[in-house]
């Protein structure tokens, strides 16, 4: 995404040497051992949880 | 031995400035905000905020649970008014599945927003009250904040993070109770009796400190997007309920009240003049800090019918139709907002199809104000900036979200 004619256009949430970003959809919120979080029971296709990469 | 030297890099001074951490935990902030600010003597000459100390990344973990649990998410932005937010979300969710809620439950959440929004206004200039010195009215407001919590309590069983109302109505009627106290609610406030006008009044302070505090232009304003008492100068109307307005505000009469220079003392007043000029009997000075009768008209309105709409499939509650089966919801977006000259806040909902948003996006009303902190305390005095951000009810959960 690009902001274009921003005045101050300035890191927030985030340190500035952290080079990953967290909110994007690769970074996944539960931990992977569980198994109750399946794309099935949200109604998404896929029938082996979610993948990820 | 890092951390040292970090520190006294701060605090080192650069030829005449010093530079001042302001926060991040400050008692007059009011929250976790950090601010970085430049000082000349007593006065700023640049700050730089920080956000994100309480970051909880709502974004993502909304992605990551079912519409109906996604309220209690939202509870917890802007704490002070928690019941606005819920109905925010719930008309979010409602605008994407086109639902259609019945009267009586759009009536019954004007009320419990407009309860809310009396709430959060006297929270926030309670608060002012406070940063200029005025203790002794912020523990009457406590008395006044208690009946409409006990309301809450009422309707939904909980008092600050309320997780009231769902998606496609509310989750009970209102009982009698509720009604009797808010037509008690409606009367004169205690807010109003001599030893709290005195305590205010006597505090001179409040009555000339805002008075040019941080100010900002209606056009700068409107530029960042400014909504809610925040906005106060520029008539922006678009306080919602009159401009776009929902859940059934249209049936109602209400003053929008505007000030003229958008500084502190204007954000204080509006907050307290949502008072319409027939309750005027009350004594000069603190008024009502909002229109308290609205919630009882609203009562004795309240449409019959149900409470929440009935799902065709007869279920009593969307939400838990179709769990585990895909359609629950249709694909789309929706975005309205919560709050009646409150700040506008909006959620930008994205779905795929599936139980819980493929994205959702709050829109915080109090990180847009946040961003222009600095322009509107550049120059002034550091007791004026704090008198500044309490007026602009940044609220840290909210900012931070």
């Amino acid at each position: 995404m690009r902001f274009v004619g921003h005045p101050n256009l300035t890191r927030i949430l985030n340190v500035e040497d952290l080079d990953v970003f967290p909110m994007r959809k690769e970074y996944r919120l539960e931990d992977g051992t569980r198994t109750d979080k399946d794309d099935r029971f949200f109604g998404r296709e896929g029938h082996e949880g979610r993948q990820f990469d | 031995m890092q951390i040292q030297s970090y520190f006294s890099q701060l605090d080192s001074i650069e030829g005449e400035l010093a530079t001042l951490n302001l926060g991040p935990t400050h008692p007059a902030t009011h929250g976790i905000f950090q601010n970085v600010l430049k000082m000349n003597g007593e006065k700023i000459v640049s700050a730089e905020p920080t956000i994100g100390y309480i970051h909880r990344a709502f974004e993502k973990l909304a992605e990551h649970r079912p519409y109906n649990q996604i309220t209690p998410i939202t509870d917890r932005l802007n704490y002070c008014s928690s019941p606005i937010n819920n109905m925010g979300w719930h008309m979010t969710v409602e605008k994407l599945a086109k639902i259609e809620v019945p009267k009586r439950a759009q009536y019954m959440r004007v009320i419990v927003m407009e309860l809310a929004r009396i709430a959060d206004h006297l929270v926030c200039d309670a608060v002012i009250g406070v940063d200029t010195g005025a203790l002794t009215g912020f523990t009457y407001m406590f008395q006044e904040r208690e009946r409409i919590y006990d309301m809450y309590e009422e309707v939904c069983g909980t008092r600050l993070t309320t997780n009231v109302g769902r998606i496609g109505g509310m989750e009970r009627d209102f009982t009698r109770l509720f009604t009797k106290n808010c037509a008690l609610f409606s009367k004169p406030s205690r807010l109003n009796s001599r030893n709290s006008i005195s305590s205010w009044n006597a505090t001179a302070f409040l009555w000339t400190a805002p008075w040019g505090a941080g100010p900002i232009e209606a056009e700068r304003a409107m530029a960042y997007g400014f909504t809610g008492p925040t906005c106060a100068p520029a008539a922006w109307i678009t306080t919602c309920g009159s401009c776009s307005p929902y859940s059934s505000y249209e049936d109602f009469d209400f003053i929008i009240p505007v000030g003229t220079q958008g500084d502190t003392y204007d954000r204080f007043m509006v907050r307290q003049e949502g008072n319409p000029p027939e309750s005027a009997h009350h004594p000069p000075g603190l008024r009502q800090p909002a229109d308290r009768r609205l919630p009882r008209r609203c009562t004795r309105l309240l449409p019959a019918g149900k409470a929440r709409c009935v799902h065709q499939n007869g279920g009593p509650d969307l939400p838990f139709q179709n769990r585990y089966g895909r359609g629950a919801y249709p694909q789309g977006r929706g975005v309205p907002c919560g709050g009646r000259w409150q700040p506008r806040l909006g959620f930008y909902l994205v779905s795929d199809g599936g139980r819980q948003p493929y994205r959702l996006h709050f829109r915080r009303p109090c990180f847009i104000y946040y961003q222009a902190y600095p322009e509107m305390v550049k120059g002034s005095m550091l007791s004026d900036a704090i008198l500044t951000m309490s007026s602009m009810n940044v609220i840290a959960g909210e900012l931070d979200a």
